[in-house]
């Protein structure tokens, strides 16, 4: 799996290239966002336009991304498949992640604050 | 049951498993939302088995039995049979979901709550894991 990672000061953004974020490709996730990470960012914004499956293994590898997050951080994840929130919501992780449409909105609502 | 493939125990390999069960739902008429949870429910059962599948005796395969609909009653049933060491399955309450910093432990709640019938058996010597899920 392709995975796009760019650290500016705080921000992290991840965008995952590819169908699905399962067993098979969760190791070379961790692995591209774990080196890309400079200092714990303070908010994380997943684009998980092409993403139409994600599986516990998946979504175990986002909470590992949260985890190297300052305590107070933020991580968004945008453009989430109507079945990709539906696993969010089963797990209770909708309440843990905050969920947008498009980066513009995710950008506004969480970037203004960066500084 | 119809036996209708077999896969090597690879996480790889779990993505044909998947493609199989929701060619044989969307057959069935599944929707979409009904065809993720089945297709979501089967990958969490067959990465069990790859994630067990390197002790002795190795998994090796997973075999995909597809019941007959017409035998099946407005149901979709599924198993996966493979060799193994017995897994200890210990199913937590449905409402028992991780903490949400826990990277792992979702997978067993999720079958659960993806399809109507979830058991695990010891067959023949072969782990026999069976999903059932209604159709509309």
């Amino acid at each position: 799996m392709m995975v796009g990672v760019r650290q500016e000061g705080d921000i992290l953004w991840v965008r995952p290239y590819g169908p699905r974020l399962d067993a098979a490709v969760t190791p070379a996730f961790k692995t591209a966002v774990s080196n890309a990470i400079t200092e714990a960012p303070r908010v994380t914004i997943i684009n998980a336009t092409s993403l139409n499956f994600v599986d516990s293994t998946g979504l175990g590898a986002i909470v590992g991304v949260m985890k190297q997050m300052r305590s107070d951080g933020t991580l968004a994840i945008v453009g989430a498949s109507p079945n990709f929130a539906r696993l969010l919501a089963m797990t209770g992780l909708d309440q843990v992640f905050r969920l947008f449409r498009d980066m513009g909105q995710a950008e506004a609502a969480l970037l203004k604050r960066a500084g | 049951m119809r036996h209708n493939m077999t896969a090597a125990a690879t996480f790889v390999d779990v993505r044909r498993l998947a493609e199989a069960v929701r060619h044989h739902g969307a057959a069935l008429g599944m929707a979409d939302a009904q065809l993720f949870e089945l297709e979501l429910a089967l990958v969490e059962a067959a990465n069990n088995i790859v994630a067990h599948g390197d002790q002795e005796p190795p998994a090796g395969a997973i075999a995909l039995y597809l019941e007959d609909p017409a035998q099946c009653r407005g149901a979709v049933v599924i198993e996966l049979h493979a060799a193994g060491k017995p897994v200890a399955i210990m199913l937590p309450a449905p409402e028992a979901m991780p903490d949400s910093r826990a990277e792992r432990g979702r997978g067993l709640l999720l079958i659960r709550a993806c399809v109507d019938e979830f058991a695990y058996e010891r067959r023949d010597g072969i782990n026999v894991w069976r999903l059932k899920k209604h159709l509309p």
